[in-house]
């Protein structure tokens, strides 16, 4: 945390204590459609938005407790996973174990590799070299929102909490009840899956 | 020793995830040393890993903030007891 962010945390705080209208607009602008895609990968696209709204409030409740020892996005975003997992427990739902499969299917098709192990066809060398070069087309911007929408529900969960939330793999275990293996293999073959788009991309220019 | 199938397919996600015992993290840290291929692989997973964390979500819609707002701004001022304006 740089002294800067603590400083205009510590102001934010501040002004929301005072009930400034001018202040929750921008924290609901900074943090609130981050916290809604956090919310839908754990609890589903059709409850999200309730989970958020009480997370919102739940954070009100609590901003005299808020004693600027974490940020206040750290801090906003511990409430709200908190209420998804309680929302979560509540729905008694329960990851689908076909989203794990059982057979181990790897990153490639089995004769990528020769039968001594080495690749029979090495990986392609991709013209983007970096997020930022991949991210500056349009069609790759679309063909990777495609691919976690096609994502079995269980896997873009695991995905968007560790990429995109930076979530450690003990806390998603413990959000969604899952153990520690199941994670991993959700977390393998989602990847594997956004590897596969993007190889094709930077191949045909299309997914 | 360690081949590029394994590498590739099994152990390269565990990898990034700091889930290896040190004895697979060795030999996967050697394996790429010596193999140009799964390097050039490798890169490329970890570029698509920094893509997924730079994902912009869409803006909240003018309403939806507005609306989350005055409901916000009225329970702290109800918390408070300092109705403001």
């Amino acid at each position: 945390m740089t002294p800067r962010k603590s400083v205009d945390d510590a102001t934010l705080v501040a002004r929301l204590r005072a009930g400034e209208p001018a202040a929750f607009e921008e924290l609901v602008r900074q943090h609130h459609g981050a916290m809604k895609r956090a919310a839908a990968a754990i609890i589903g696209e059709a409850q999200a938005e309730e989970v958020v709204q009480d997370a919102w409030l739940a954070a009100i409740r609590s901003l005299p407790d808020f004693e600027g020892r974490s940020t206040l996005k750290t801090w906003l975003f511990s409430i709200l996973l908190n209420e998804a997992r309680g929302r979560l427990r509540k729905a008694k739902r329960e990851i689908r174990m076909e989203d794990c499969g059982a057979s181990d299917e790897g990153l490639f098709a089995p004769d990528r590799f020769l039968g001594d192990g080495h690749w029979a066809q090495e990986p392609q060398l991709w013209h983007d070299q970096s997020p930022e070069a991949l991210l500056s087309h349009e069609d790759f911007l679309r063909c990777l929102e495609l691919v976690l929408d096609r994502l079995p529900e269980a896997q873009r969960s695991v995905i968007t909490l560790r990429e995109y939330q930076g979530l450690e793999l003990k806390q998603i275990c413990n959000i969604l009840s899952i153990s520690a293996s199941n994670v991993r293999v959700l977390l393998h073959r989602a990847r594997a899956r956004v590897y596969a788009m993007a190889d094709q991309f930077e191949e045909t220019g299309t997914c | 020793m360690l081949t590029c199938r394994e590498l590739a397919q099994t152990l390269a996600s565990d990898y990034l995830d700091a889930q290896l015992t040190w004895r697979q993290r060795a030999a996967v840290r050697f394996h790429l040393l010596i193999c140009n291929h799964c390097r050039r692989f490798m890169r490329q997973m970890a570029l698509v890993r920094s893509l997924l964390a730079r994902r912009s979500e869409p803006p909240p819609s003018e309403p939806e903030v507005k609306k989350l707002v005055e409901r916000l701004s009225r329970q702290q001022q109800g918390l408070t007891g300092d109705p403001q304006k």
